[in-house]
């Protein structure tokens, strides 16, 4: 019965991806903070900033750029785009480099803490 | 900011869905685009590089409802879908559908109009100004501990003069009066008048709608008189024109200045009060200082920074000082006040309370039904529901969708039962007796609050039906499902055990409403087993009042009133008539106070009995039989004279003589007035001594109330303004109507016959709120059963059609189909034996609220708790047999092979 009204409830709540969902967004929001990208670019340039060791699958990168532009992170816009045709850009809005800010000093805390916990165990 | 190009991304979601679709489709193409492109240029042909692309994405169609996901606005989306959905679903099984519809619409009907009476008695505040500082005042503890109490006027002055907690104290005190009017045609009526303080309106908190209120000088004795009339008369006999300000009625014969007209909510003290005029206007200065003449009601408005309970406690005081400096004299030891809309409501608070509960009971049922129902359908479809299960819809997703559709159904029930209540509830309105303390004749009391309260319901009984049934069914594991189906030999045992349990619900839930109305029914049977005391066949009963202005003293009343019965006597069919002040069984007779002779007189601790006056021939009309001693003659009380007076005769009643006179012979004793000794102290007028000269048969008060001591007075001696007549008819009683109002109108055309009624006729009244209440109970019990009958139904034909496999098998083996059917109906009997006992333990424990209600028989009735269990069962049992029968039909091989 409890699970249920839980399962009712979790709908409205963002479902956990393959990564760890706050670092997805914080790698989407960081990429996108240089300059207004799609989808295709933003996977591509995840890729490709990361030296091929991370690969956002699209099954995860598509619900998560809609959940953002969902709570307003981000912004999008259909124009002219260098794959030839007209292509989803995705900007980030004001509310979303505070966002930023705060995942990052968020990851920060965290990817020290792991560091410490590493050098001194 | 944010929040807006949120919400704007939101709407947009919402309202352009297709765009949104399309958008999203063509995002992710691009994508898939790309990826060919990237596998083309490392060298791969167009076709595989297409077909790498999609394995490399993945599943497309996932992946879009992942992203509809992350759109909240998706629930809402969801639903209009799930409802959709729901809407086809339903009309494709109409039959489902209409029981389901029709037992929710019973349901609800019956709730939210039995809600719609409660809540314009009981929840709905006064209309007046705020009504929670207004309360009813008593005396306490004028006669043992009684605690409400008529006020006397000298207390209600004592209060209005010296309590500092009210901001003002009214009383109030209704009588009815003729209403006659100088144009030709304009037949007399009979109205009720109230009198009360010129401060009524202050206290009320409500002004005329025309015209202006009372002012203090016009409420004192000897003053011009006054009148402010009821909305309603003033709509009947004016049109409701403005300029019936300033023109002069006339009510029994005196002419009064209409200086006002009543709003139309204001119905006080009840709504069929069609004039008001003050109290003191009519009534002597010496009456006003009587302490001990209790026949005023009072009210007050209590100053809003004083707590009620202060209140309470300044006018207890007030009273226990006038008694405690005056001993002698027959007022409260102390006063007592409840919230004016308690005391208005007191009489109809219980029975609203159980009806509430037993129609709640209806629906209650009518619910489980459908769980049971949608339960049944949720198994049917445990394939469906498997399939989209492993296609990747989440449980939460498959339980919206089954809630959607008992949503949907409670929604159309609750449509369907708010309609049916607007009509039930106008029934109950003009059927409910008693109904005129608060509601407005003739209104239907369903407003914003009733249909709110019905749509609630319908929403909660939505949820409630289907929540469960999906649960459950959404549990269901995948694999199994799939596979199994079709595989009913081994449907759930789980699932029946649920079902089973909620049959038993159902049938505990309907033996409580029958053995509730089977205690109602035995109390209304017993009502007609008590002897009254008086004929009731080939009886008429008529009252008539006399202009009191034309005829001041008692002589000529009673001379009138001789006349009258003298002429009604002479009619033929007629084989006796009678007169009596206050009619047996409805009549309300004065309580009288009085101490007998010869025993030790201690002032203040006196008897009480009823009052009645009546002339000679009213014992023989009436068929009250004389025991002991003689009736009236002609001369006893004729020439009575207040100042200079005689031995009065009375004769008592059979339990008054048992009481005071219990090893004595009572003829011959004498008795006296508490009044009259008032009346010698503060006036100087002797108080006479009365003899008893007969015993009569007691007459009940009313069919449900205790026989009371009574006694009789001469007519001549007590001749109000209305008496009643019986008469005795050799002929059917209505048909001599025209003939007596005829004989009435010749004795003088000023006189007012009305309640012109059969005595059958009238004790049906008398009855008629048991009735009424009786008759709801039945309803609800029939309902109840009926609903029950149809789940048990259901569910016994369900099991047979999972176990069609079984059966065949069991008959293949030599099952004869006598053994088939007992295994069908044992099955279904379980639970309602089971429901059974249940019902009888939570019947004995709910019966106790009826216990107001019931009259004769106790709340644990034997004979009731003895028929309704069988009956039930009976019942069950039926509903058990039509789907054995269907069983015992089956061939087995056609059984077996159905697989």
């Amino acid at each position: 019965m409890f699970e249920v009204w839980l399962s009712i409830i979790e709908v409205s709540v963002p479902k956990p991806s393959d990564l760890l969902q706050g670092t997805l967004d914080l790698l989407i929001l960081k990429t996108i903070a240089r300059e207004p990208l799609h989808g295709w670019g933003i996977s591509k340039r995840i890729q490709g900033l990361s030296g091929d060791i991370l690969s956002v699958g699209q099954g995860s990168l598509y619900p998560a750029l809609h959940r953002l532009e969902h709570q307003g992170w981000i912004r999008a816009e259909w124009k002219a785009s260098d794959l030839g045709r007209d292509a989803k850009f995705y900007t980030l809005t004001r509310a979303g480099k505070k966002q930023l800010e705060r995942e990052l000093q968020s990851w920060e805390r965290l990817s020290s803490a792991v560091q410490l916990l590493i050098e001194n165990a | 900011m944010r929040f807006v190009s949120v919400l704007g991304h939101r709407l947009r979601s919402l309202l352009r869905r297709s765009h949104a679709e399309l958008e999203l489709q063509r995002e992710l193409d691009l994508h898939l685009d790309q990826l060919t492109r990237q596998h083309v240029a490392e060298g791969m042909n167009e076709r595989a590089a297409r077909e790498a692309a999609r394995r490399e994405f993945g599943p497309v169609e996932w992946t879009k409802e992942q992203c509809r996901d992350m759109r909240r606005v998706n629930v809402v989306d969801d639903l209009v879908k799930d409802l959709a959905y729901a809407v086809r679903l339903l009309r494709k099984s109409p039959g489902f559908t209409l029981t389901a519809v029709c037992s929710l619409a019973l349901g609800i009907g019956a709730n939210t109009a039995i809600f719609s009476i409660v809540n314009a008695f009981l929840l709905r505040s006064l209309p007046f100004d705020h009504p929670e500082r207004i309360v009813a005042m008593f005396e306490r503890s004028v006669v043992g501990a009684e605690q409400q109490m008529a006020v006397a006027p000298g207390n209600f002055l004592d209060w209005q003069a010296s309590s500092t907690t009210f901001e003002t104290i009214s009383a109030y005190s209704t009588r009815t009066a003729t209403l006659s009017g100088d144009t030709p045609g304009f037949e007399p009526q009979r109205i009720v008048i109230c009198g009360c303080s010129g401060n009524l309106f202050a206290t009320l908190g409500v002004s005329p709608v025309v015209g202006r209120p009372f002012r203090s000088e016009e409420d004192r004795f000897g003053a011009p008189r006054t009148v402010v009339i009821s909305y309603d008369l003033w709509q009947r006999q004016y049109s409701g024109a403005t300029d019936v300000i300033g023109k002069s009625i006339r009510l029994s014969e005196q002419d009064y200045e209409v200086i006002g007209v009543m709003p139309r909510s204001v119905m006080f003290p009840n709504r069929i009060v069609e004039a008001w005029v003050p109290i003191l206007t009519g009534m002597p200065p010496a009456t006003q200082l009587r302490h001990d003449l209790h026949f005023l009601g009072v009210i007050g408005r209590v100053r809003d920074d004083v707590p009620i309970e202060r209140a309470r406690a300044e006018i207890d005081g007030i009273s226990a000082r006038y008694k405690n400096a005056h001993p002698n004299e027959s007022t409260g030891k102390g006063a007592h006040v409840i919230p004016l809309h308690d005391f208005l409501v007191s009489g109809v608070r219980t029975p609203l309370v159980v009806l509430l509960a037993a129609v709640s009971c209806v629906l209650l049922i009518a619910c489980v039904n459908i769980a049971n129902l949608m339960l049944t359908r949720a198994a049917v479809r445990a394939r469906e529901i498997g399939i989209r299960t492993a296609l990747g819809a989440s449980r939460g997703r498959i339980v919206r969708q089954l809630i959607a559709e008992s949503l949907l159904l409670g929604l159309a029930g609750g449509a369907a039962g708010a309609a049916l209540a607007v009509w039930i509830a106008k029934v109950l309105v003009a059927q409910a007796p008693g109904a005129d303390a608060i509601l407005p004749a003739g209104t239907v009391p369903v407003d914003g609050t009733v249909f709110l309260f019905a749509f609630a319901i319908a929403l909660g009984t939505g949820v409630a039906v289907g929540l469960f049934p999906a649960i459950r069914g959404s549990r269901l594991e995948v694999t199994t499902d799939l596979k199994d189906a079709n595989r009913s030999a081994t449907a759930g045992r789980a699932h029946g055990r649920f079902r089973n349990s909620l049959v038993a619900a159902e049938v505990a839930l309907s033996l409580v409403l029958l053995v509730a109305a089977g205690l109602l029914f035995h109390s209304f049977s017993r009502l007609y087993e008590v002897q009254p005391g008086v004929r009731i066949d080939h009886m008429l009963t008529l009252s008539a009042a006399v202009p009191g202005v034309r005829y001041p003293r008692t002589a000529q009343r009673a001379a009138l009133f001789t006349d009258l019965a003298d002429r009604v006597r002479a009619l033929p069919g007629v084989k006796s008539a009678g007169v009596v002040s206050c009619a047996p069984l409805i009549g309300n007779c004065n309580t009288l106070f009085f101490y007998i002779e010869g025993q030790p007189y201690t002032p203040g601790s006196f008897f009480t009995a009823l009052e009645r006056s009546a002339d000679p021939q009213y014992f023989a009309a009436a068929g009250i039989p004389l025991l002991r001693g003689r009736t009236f003659t002609m001369d006893d009380g004729v020439g009575y004279d207040a100042q200079h007076p005689r031995v009065g005769k009375i004769i008592i009643s059979e339990s008054m003589a048992k009481t005071h006179f219990a090893n004595e012979d009572p003829i011959g004793k004498r008795i006296f007035f508490d009044f009259e000794v008032q009346r010698e102290r503060n006036e100087g007028v002797p108080a006479p001594r009365y003899e008893v000269i007969g015993v009569v048969g007691d007459v009940l008060p009313a069919l449900d109330r205790a026989i009371t001591p009574t006694f009789y007075r001469p007519l001549h001696d007590v001749a109000g303004n209305a008496v009643s007549i019986l008469v005795h008819t050799a002929v059917e009683p209505e048909s001599i109507t025209a003939a007596v109002r005829n004989e009435i109108h010749k004795a003088d055309p000023g006189l007012v016959m009305f309640q012109v009624r059969s005595m059958e006729d009238l004790v049906g009244r008398s009855t008629a709120d048991r009735r009424f209440t009786m008759l709801l109970f039945i309803a609800f019990a029939g309902l109840a059963l009926l609903l029950a009958t149809v789940g048990l139904y259901g569910v016994v034909s369900y099991a047979v059609s999972q176990r069609t496999t079984e059966l065949g098998i069991r008959m293949a083996l030599g099952a004869t189909r006598a053994d088939v059917s007992r295994l069908v109906v044992m099955q279904g009997l379980r639970p309602a034996m089971i429901g059974i006992t249940i019902g009888l333990v939570s019947a004995v424990f709910t019966s106790r609220i009826l216990r107001g209600l019931l009259f004769g028989v106790t709340p644990v009735d034997p004979l009731t708790f003895a028929l309704a269990p069988p009956a039930l069962l009976a019942v069950a049992a039926l509903a058990c047999y039509l789907p054995a029968v269907r069983a015992t039909r089956l061939d087995p091989t056609a059984a077996l092979r159905a697989e």
